[in-house]
């Protein structure tokens, strides 16, 4: 493996000393369940999200 | 045998939580039934069973032998093919302080003969400007420091997408075929490289082994908050951690940093999505090493802890509103984790994992909602009923204090009881000997439970809070960490806790109105929470970590004898003088200039 600058900073990344690329495939896991409980969790959550005022901390 | 630890802690817990309720039920229907008291003997069952299930994990760690030393492979055997990235997340950090821990660990590697096998990969997720500019300022001096035999290098997101799962995420993405491993840390981990190679050694010799994390110990802590707190994590959490790995078998925890990670399995198992819906309970999950551990175990990949893994530290939050701030993130985190309780193929002690991530947050304001509904029960109590009967004489309704004292003792011992248990423990094994002595321990001990006990009652108003703005949908964000803290005026305090206060003050005052019985009973929480500024404020100046030094208080086995890391990195941060450093790395390597202008090669760093 050499050490290196990458000649081009892409849109993606500013990147320095980069290893070489060697992609390893990780694909997105299937963890929410498509069912009952995702439904009432989906009704419940929207209205108490809705209280104007209450939607962040970020400033 | 895993089953049968598992099935008696919730037995205990169970068996806890009716006794409470049993006692409740004297104690809160002594003045007649009302809808009010099933609600206070039901939260009264829930946080009894919770207290009693955190004393089974100190029980269960105190119960027992040694751990046998796991198989180990030898990696001279194992060649090239054992290559690992240590993986260090940034995030508006400190990066001289970061850096220097990296090239105390690279040092330390290669003091042994396989350093080789390492390259460490800064990932930076930074955003502030200043903070950008200082990190390649000063990994540029890293690259020109490093030993011969470690590679280094430096990654730089502009997209955060995913903050740090997705910043790990998309390294695996881009290099992960290039590792067998990955060392997982944070900003400000600091490991061995004796325990780096042994978590390595045993990763080889169990193929199936997926995770390894080991126990950080907290370091560096100068305040008397940090003080205490490093102290409890030194002498309990390897006990507590050693209870919660009987329990937890091959699926272990991940506590997201200062563990190793199979590549390959991280990569086929922890792909994360983002939940649907918005954040706080939508978007990208943020206690991500709890979802990682449970989707290493779906794919039936072992995830393990080694408490007896020496040389892991990490640092702590200095004081009370930097421990509240860090805390607001994970409650966040944890309290996501409802959404994946009924997540497909997950196994049910994972479920359960999840479950006691939301307990650790939604027993906050359980609490609360006990002691309020305790100030206002008289409210809504029967008028008293003198002559139930009338050939007897006028019946008082008895106060039941004696059972309600027992109640309190019995929750009090579940809490302190471990914890004395544990000191004790190490003055019979000789441990506390590495403490300073057994008084020392004992001593110790009693001021961390009087301490706590006065902290208690302020963290609760602060997970509390953290709950209710979860629920009404209020993003904490992603805040950088802040563990070098430093010491909050009066006035800084008093603008993070004057609702504290408050509510102390508002608690006193409707117990004297509505329930004056209660008034001396909520006097040990009330009052911390009304002069909660001043303790805040006090405990966390150097000064008062101090006072607990020269009164031979929270010493911790570092601070007798300091671990080599960490005075590797003291020599590290002599020679990285700040204002020294552009200098250095143009003498280096020929000005900053060159560095960052597209020069295919840097000489002395092996790639």
């Amino acid at each position: 493996m050499t050490n290196r600058i990458e000649e081009n900073h892409t849109e993606a990344e500013i990147s320095r000393y980069l290893p070489d690329a060697a992609p390893l495939p990780m694909p997105e896991q299937v963890i929410e369940r498509a069912g009952f409980v995702s439904r009432i969790v989906s009704a419940l959550v929207p209205p108490l999200q809705s209280i104007p005022g209450l939607r962040s901390l970020r400033s | 045998m895993l089953a049968f630890r598992r099935t008696i802690s919730v037995l205990f817990s169970a068996a806890v939580a009716l006794i409470a309720s049993r006692l409740a039920i004297d104690v809160f229907f002594a003045d007649g039934i009302d809808f009010v008291d099933y609600i206070r003997i039901a939260l009264c069952a829930a946080t009894a069973a919770w207290i009693a299930w955190g004393a089974s994990l100190g029980v269960g760690g105190l119960i027992g032998g040694k751990m046998k030393t796991p198989p180990r492979a030898s990696l001279s055997e194992s060649g090239l093919s054992a290559r690992t990235a240590i993986l260090i997340p940034v995030y508006n950090e400190d990066p001289r302080e970061t850096f220097s821990s990296a090239l105390a660990m690279a040092n330390s590697l290669a003091q042994t003969d396989h350093a080789d096998l390492f390259d460490i990969v800064i990932l930076s997720d930074s955003r502030n400007e200043s903070v950008v500019a200082e990190e390649e300022e000063w990994f540029r001096k890293l690259h020109a420091d490093m030993p011969r035999q470690v590679g280094a290098f430096y990654r730089r997101r502009t997209d955060n997408a995913g903050k740090k799962a997705g910043n790990i995420g998309d390294f695996v993405r881009r290099y992960g075929a290039r590792y067998t491993y990955m060392l997982i840390l944070d900003a400000d981990s600091l490991m061995e490289g004796e325990t780096i190679i042994e978590m390595l050694r045993r990763m080889e010799a169990e193929p199936k082994l997926g995770l390894l994390q080991s126990l950080p110990k907290i370091i560096e802590s100068e305040s008397w908050f940090a003080r205490a707190l490093q102290f409890s994590a030194g002498l309990f959490s390897p006990i507590y951690t050693r209870g919660l790995a009987r329990m937890q078998g091959s699926e272990g925890p991940f506590w997201g940093h200062n563990a190793l990670v199979r590549t390959e399995a991280f990569a086929e198992s922890c792909g994360l999505p983002a939940l649907s819906g918005r954040p706080p309970f939508g978007g990208h999950i943020l206690s991500h090493d709890y979802v990682e551990a449970a989707l290493l175990a779906r794919k039936d990949w072992i995830v393990r802890v080694d408490y007896d893994l020496e040389g892991s530290f990490e640092e702590g939050p200095q004081n009370t509103v930097d421990f509240a701030k860090r805390d607001r993130r994970w409650c966040q985190g944890n309290l996501q984790h409802i959404r994946l309780l009924f997540a497909p193929g997950i196994k049910a002690w994972n479920r359960f994992t999840f479950l006691q991530g939301v307990m650790a947050y939604v027993s906050s304001p359980l609490w609360m909602m006990f002691i309020v509904a305790s100030v206002v029960a008289p409210l809504f109590a029967p008028e008293p009923d003198y002559f139930p009967s009338p050939y007897l004489p006028a019946m008082f309704p008895k106060a039941e204090t004696a059972l309600a004292v027992t109640l309190l003792v019995g929750v009090g011992g579940l809490l302190i009881g471990p914890k004395l248990l544990i000191a004790l423990r190490s003055g019979l094994t000789g441990e506390a000997r590495r403490f300073g002595g057994f008084v020392q321990v004992f001593w110790s001990t009693l001021m961390e439970v009087v301490w706590s006990s006065i902290l208690a009652p302020i963290t609760l108003m602060y997970q509390s809070r953290s709950v209710m703005q979860v629920v009404l949908g209020m993003d904490g964000g992603w805040p950088a960490s802040n563990r070098e803290g430093h010491y909050l005026s009066l006035e800084d305090a008093f603008r993070a806790s004057w609702w504290i206060s408050l509510t102390g003050i508002l608690m006193l005052a409707g117990a004297h109105f509505f329930a004056p019985d209660l008034f001396y009973w909520l006097m040990p929480i009330a009052v911390p929470q009304i002069i909660s500024p001043f303790l805040i404020s006090v405990t966390s100046s150097r000064t008062s970590g101090r006072v607990a030094s020269a009164l031979g208080l929270f010493q911790t086995v570092e601070e007798f004898s300091r671990a080599a890391i960490m005075i590797e990195k003291d020599q590290v941060l002599a020679r990285w003088r700040p204002e020294t450093v552009s200098a250095d790395i143009s003498e280096a390597e020929g000005g900053i200039e060159s560095a960052t202008d597209n020069q295919p090669d840097l000489s002395g760093v092996k790639g």
